[in-house]
């Protein structure tokens, strides 16, 4: 939290400097390929099995793409998600 | 320091923390709905960049939240986001683990854990892909997510090195 918070500080105070704006940009692009690459690796873990391809992928795109809020559409996938668990489960325990 | 802006900001991260399924990252998403594209709270640069420090710091995913309330509120906006997200979040943790004990064998919670894993996916990669629109402004920002995820897929390879490498890249190249 000190750690985060001098760094913070030090971006405010230097975030005009066109040096920390493109080191910072260079880190950027590395930390949002991480985070697919997190994606795509707990992707690769997942049973194969289609409703979990198909709630993934609304959910990804409900996210990312239609830019809907967070609430709504765990509100929508959850359940539906969990029926589709239950079902697998009801018919191979 | 505005008032009513802390509470907004403790409000929205209390609600935040109950909705982060598969932690903060899942956030990602709907924090920059909400201070980029609805309140012009910062631009795509500053919170991709923010978003990069608290990756490159060591501590807990949780620092992007904090440095989120910084850049709104200074230090009154981090500790209210800070402490917004731990609460609310650390109640409701307590109590479904001790449901979890009680109901340890319960079908409801596997098919409650094994439906929400797919959707915890669905996303993480949405953050991914928001992440790389806000950060990349050019090609060459493309170019380097583009390598670094299948280095990042290699078991091995400690991300801070990659970080390191994008700041390097980054400033070398004068992204």
């Amino acid at each position: 939290m000190v750690i985060i918070l001098t760094l913070a500080m030090l971006y405010d105070h230097y975030s005009y400097s066109p040096t920390l704006k493109s080191t910072l940009a260079g880190l950027a692009s590395v930390a949002a390929g991480l985070l697919l690459a997190m994606g795509i690796r707990l992707g690769l873990r997942l049973p194969r099995s289609s409703w979990r391809y198909v709630v993934a992928a609304l959910t990804f795109v409900a996210v990312a793409v239609l830019r809907l809020p967070l609430i709504a559409v765990l509100a929508a996938m959850t359940p539906l998600a969990v029926a589709c668990a239950w079902r697998e489960m009801k018919a191979a325990p | 320091v505005n008032g009513a802006l802390l509470l907004t900001l403790a409000w929205r991260f209390a609600l935040y923390s109950l909705m982060a399924v598969g932690g903060v990252n899942a956030l990602v998403p709907e924090i920059h709905r909400q201070v980029v594209e609805l309140d012009g709270w910062m631009s795509n640069a500053e919170f991709s960049s923010l978003f990069a420090i608290a990756q490159a710091a060591p501590g807990p995913n949780m620092l992007f939240v904090t440095l989120i309330g910084w850049k709104v509120a200074g230090l009154p906006g981090a500790l209210v986001a800070t402490t917004g997200m731990c609460l609310p979040s650390s109640l409701l943790t307590y109590t479904v683990v001790r449901l979890r004990d009680r109901y340890s064998q319960s079908q409801a919670r596997r098919a409650i854990e094994r439906g929400l894993a797919p959707v915890t996916i669905g996303l993480t990669l949405g953050s991914g892909w928001l992440l790389l629109n806000a950060a990349n402004a050019h090609v060459s920002g493309w170019l380097l997510s583009a390598a670094t995820v299948p280095l990042a897929l290699r078991r091995g390879i400690n991300p801070l090195w990659l970080l390191a490498a994008g700041a390097l890249i980054g400033w070398l190249a004068g992204f």
